[in-house]
């Protein structure tokens, strides 16, 4: 008898135990504010570093690309609203290779332009719309040096095209609209990590995958949810020189960290070990210096963190 | 054993907490057909599990209990970009607006959701459950209700609808054209006639350029009316009369200090401006509620009340002969318009489709602007006003000005522009239509008054002579001031000096008597009687404008000159002109100058001596450039009118060194012939 009791008071606690220390129990990634970069953005989108410091913000409705130094100062700005050389139409995603080359995703005009670190036009290539559905969309562009490759996404087609970085050649086209891996819905951002995996951001089956270089899903990171490890609104991500991966989530506005591929390690907070709230947080970066930089783009800034641990 | 099923019972109620939980949701009623699986919490995040089934937060997610599937926030999530980039039509354009309690003015259906503080939110519009295969009846953007030629706006803005009945911009009629210009911006038309204008014509809720969210700009400094224009002006519009809205009233342009543009219209409404201060076409139209609902007015123009708001300046046609209403209540404008029915504007101006420049609505001939057209509508035999005409001789008009005479006051005009600095003289240069005063009676009509409707009638009824002639203005005050001597001085006009002002006694400006100097008061003999007659002239014009009131009997009898004029034929050779001419004419009585005259009274190189060779009539002292005392002074040598020079070179000037012997020869030569001194000096 002393033992069923016993046996039942454990059923009735230990559930109610459970709950309470898990609601509380999430890993921390701690960071210190650094600087926050404003300049009369409007809805920027995505923020890429590139050679020399310089760091490069996209935006997307101003269609301008501000440069600022390291410290968040602001040096300079290329491209006007337009559809001609060097201007843009709502462009949503920026990438820099590792010469200081920096790739524009024109949402809007339907191409790739690139331009050189200062800001001049260098060349543009068109994005394929041989046999998709819709015009092409390329929210965004990731580059492998390594591979001599760029990868542009194209969101309104749900798949990834695979051209030479000088844009000439289309190589390959992966993915198609669906929930099984190797399908997207609506992908957006992306990034790529130094053993050419590709990290693209699949905001309505809400996580990340990522394709080795043949466009195989090696790992699908996250899933439906609100809870640690799970994503409601994946926009951004990053991957620092560990290969962490690192995704923003503009309607829960957190910033959550995965181990190369899969495993979940914590969200990015502050010094007390408090999560970081952000506002529609969009494209992020991280710098070798491990220095995080995620745009919010509601609030028309970007900011900057450095990462503790 | 019966301790054991009260362990179980307890220990099942314990776990029926967390249920229990989710039940108790005073604050947020339970949503219908909540559904937690992803393709619907995906937007409705409160349906999500944690939340709606556990209700609880999570390390990363507090507790969401409150309804945000509408919301900005929610919307933008997926329209930044991610999944369709709204960015530009929805977050940063003056769209429809969010988030704010709809006035009294709309009513929403009941299935048109607002949120718990009923508020608008993207969803009271917008639903993606709504659509449907009929996607072009719905019309693609997830709207609540088919939307069929704007049907779906009217379902809210009740007070919109209704046409120039309900004092609103007319919907759902053919325009002949609408601009391409409006369809580009995102203008559309209905499809059940050919042009059909709706309510997305202007406007669109999202992309509009104004918080009106119109799809082009009304009040924009650059661009100003355009969205009026595109359809009421520079195209044939609905009425299909190209030249409709030519010859309107201006727009787009900032008023000057005249009119005064109130800040606000007398019912309340504010006055609307373009963002430079431009008078647009909104700032006296209105297309929705308007006041006056047949012009959609933005207040009720009866009597031309709208126009006197800021045209005030004009409000005192309303006591003069030029208030057509009460002198000629059966006269027609060329609309047709009896002038009993209309406001003191009207009878003359139409604010669109005037017959010509200012909006004439007088004559249905096209107005060019020449000389004196305008006026000559009614000022002209068999005219409304043909008793009140120009006389043959009158001040020229269609002249230019020198900068001496032309301060820059008064308003000159040219044919093409109007009003132009560099332009001439018009009848508008002194005459201010709109304002009768000053007033003096009628010599037709004993008893009423007739108005000068001269400009700068508060400095007095000659106070426009003086803005071009200022020198001439220095004779107030002087003992030619007949305002000060002789008030009841009557003219040969018949105008006295209260009425016509310091100028009248000697000018008038419109008369059929005398060209010469337009001199108005009565001419004297060419040489009075003790003169010497045979060096005397016996005709000279100049001499006679003098003589005519320094004669004996006459008002200047006390000033009549002791000896006659330098001989007759004894002309004054050689000296060199300096004056300044203007259009042919030569500028008369110089500071430095001293002019010599033909009989006729014309300005010569070699003529004849008279008084006003020496003497400067319109100014009392040769170096001051004033009006005179005031008083009647007795005059000497450095005033009494004399030019400047006189007083130290007075027959030296032209006679030389020789100047003394010929004094002594003639003047004694006289003299000896009446046996005493022939002048001298006192």
């Amino acid at each position: 008898m002393r033992t069923i009791k016993t046996f039942l008071l454990l059923f009735i606690f230990i559930p109610v135990s459970i709950q309470i220390c898990c609601g509380d129990d999430v890993p921390v990634i701690q960071t210190r504010h650094l600087f926050d970069i404003e300049a009369d953005f409007l809805h920027p989108s995505d923020i890429a570093v590139g050679t020399k410091g310089r760091v490069y913000v996209l935006d997307g409705v101003n269609s301008r690309v501000v440069i600022f130094d390291r410290k968040g100062n602001y040096k300079s700005s290329f491209g006007t609203r337009g559809n001609g050389r060097g201007t843009f139409n709502n462009p949503i995603g920026i990438d820099v290779d590792n010469n200081g080359a920096v790739y524009i995703a024109d949402s809007g005009n339907h191409l790739i332009q690139v331009f050189d670190p200062e800001g001049h036009f260098t060349f543009e290539f068109p994005v394929d719309t041989k046999k998709s559905p819709l015009p092409a969309d390329p929210t965004d562009i990731a580059l492998d040096d390594a591979m001599n490759r760029c990868y542009v996404v194209d969101n309104d087609n749900h798949r990834i095209l695979v051209y030479t970085k000088d844009g000439s050649k289309l190589l390959e086209k992966w993915g198609e609209r669906g929930e099984k891996p190797g399908e997207f819905q609506y992908p957006f951002l992306a990034a790529t990590d130094n053993q050419s995996t590709l990290y693209v951001v699949d905001v309505l089956n809400t996580r990340v995958q990522a394709l080795n270089a043949e466009g195989r899903t090696m790992s699908v990171i996250g899933k439906w949810g609100v809870d640690r490890g799970q994503f409601y609104r994946p926009k951004g991500i990053a991957i620092d020189k560990n290969n962490r991966i690192y995704v923003s989530d503009s309607y829960l506005g957190v910033v959550q960290v995965f181990e190369r591929f899969r495993k979940f390690l914590g969200v990015l907070g502050n010094e007390k070990k408090e999560l970081l709230r952000f506002n529609t947080p969009s494209g992020i970066v991280v710098d070798n210096d491990l220095h995080i930089y995620v745009i919010e783009m509601t609030l028309n800034r970007a900011r900057v963190f450095q990462i503790l641990n | 054993m019966k301790y054991l099923l009260r362990y179980i019972l307890f220990a099942l109620i314990l776990q029926c907490v967390p249920v229990l939980k989710v039940s108790a949701q005073p604050e947020h009623p339970r949503p219908r057909q909540a559904d937690s699986a992803k393709q619907c919490a995906i937007c409705h995040y409160r349906w999500v599990f944690a939340f709606f089934v556990e209700h609880r937060s999570t390390p990363i997610a507090p507790l969401q209990e409150k309804k945000v599937v509408g919301s900005q926030e929610m919307c933008l999530s997926c329209h930044d970009g991610s999944v369709m980039d709204s960015r530009d039509r929805i977050c940063n354009d003056p769209g429809h607006r969010v988030g704010n309690i709809p006035s009294k003015r709309v009513r929403i259906p009941a299935t048109f959701p607002l949120d718990q503080f009923g508020r608008m939110t993207c969803s009271t519009c917008h639903t993606p459950h709504a659509t449907t295969k009929e996607e072009g009846k719905i019309g693609g953007f997830f709207l609540r209700a088919p939307n069929i030629n704007s049907s779906f706006c009217k379902q809210c803005h009740i007070t919109k609808t209704g046409g120039k009945a309900d004092g609103n911009h007319p919907t759902d009629i053919s325009a002949q054209d609408v601009p391409q210009q409006v369809l580009d911006a995102g203008g559309r038309l209905g499809t059940d006639m050919p042009n059909q204008i709706i309510c997305e014509t202007c406007h669109s809720p999202h992309g509009g350029v104004n918080n009106r969210f119109l799809v082009l700009t009304v009040e924009d400094p650059k661009t100003r009316s355009v969205l009026c224009e595109a359809c009421h002006t520079k195209k044939p519009g609905l009425t299909g009369d190209e030249a409709h809205h030519q010859n309107s009233h201006p727009y787009d342009l900032t008023p000057g200090k005249i009119p005064k543009i109130p800040k606000k219209w007398n019912n309340g409404q504010e006055v609307v401006l373009g963002t430079g201060g431009e008078l647009v076409c909104r700032t006296c139209h209105i297309p929705h509620a308007a006041a006056d609902k047949q012009a959609l007015l933005v207040e009720r123009n009866s009597n031309d009340s709208l126009c006197i708001e800021c045209h005030g300046d004009h409000k005192n046609i309303a006591s003069s002969s030029h208030y057509r209403t009460i002198v000629d209540p059966e006269e027609l404008n060329i609309k047709g318009q009896k002038a009993s029915d209309l406001g003191p504007c009207s009878p003359c101006h139409l604010v669109h489709h005037g017959a010509g420049k200012l909006m004439w609505a007088r004559t249905s001939a096209q107005i060019s602007g020449r000389p004196g057209e305008y006026c000559n509508s009614c000022h002209q035999p068999g005219g409304a006003a043909e008793k009140v005409m120009p006389k043959e001789f009158s001040h020229p008009i269609d002249i230019t000005m020198t900068a001496k005479t032309a301060p820059g006051v008064l308003p000159l005009f040219d044919d093409i522009r109007g009003e132009n600095p560099d332009g001439k003289i018009r009848c508008a240069t002194c005459h201010n239509f709109h304002d009768p005063y000053p007033m003096f009676d009628d010599p037709d009509n004993k008893g009423t008054q007739q108005g000068k409707y001269l400009r700068f009638s508060e400095q007095g009824a000659s106070g426009v002579c003086m803005q071009c002639h200022p020198r001439q203005g220095l004779v107030k005050n002087t003992d030619h001031d007949l305002t000060l001597i002789a008030p009841d001085f009557v003219n040969a006009q018949g105008i006295t000096v209260s009425q016509g002002g310091v100028c009248s006694p000697c000018h008038s400006v419109h008369q059929d008597q005398q060209q010469k100097l337009l001199w108005a008061a009565p001419r004297g003999p060419a040489k009075l009687q003790w003169w010497n007659q045979t060096y005397s002239s016996d005709y000279n014009v100049m001499t006679m404008l003098c003589t005519g009131c320094h004669a004996p009997d006459s008002i200047g009898a006390e000033k009549i000159p002791k000896y006659g004029l330098h001989p007759k034929d004894f002309l004054v050779p050689g000296r060199e002109l300096t004056l300044e001419l203007s259009d042919d004419r030569p500028t008369r009585f110089e500071d430095d100058d001293f002019p010599l005259y033909s009989d006729d009274g014309e300005i010569i190189d070699t003529g004849n001596i008279v008084c006003v060779t020496c003497h400067n009539p319109h100014q009392w002292e040769p170096y001051r450039q004033a009006q005179g005392p005031g008083r009647n002074v007795e005059g000497n040598v450095a005033n009494s009118f004399l030019r400047p020079g006189l007083d130290v070179q007075f027959c030296s000037r032209c006679h030389g060194r020789d100047s003394l012997i010929m004094y002594q020869y003639f003047h004694r030569d006289i003299g000896r012939e009446k046996t005493e001194p022939s002048f001298s000096f006192k």
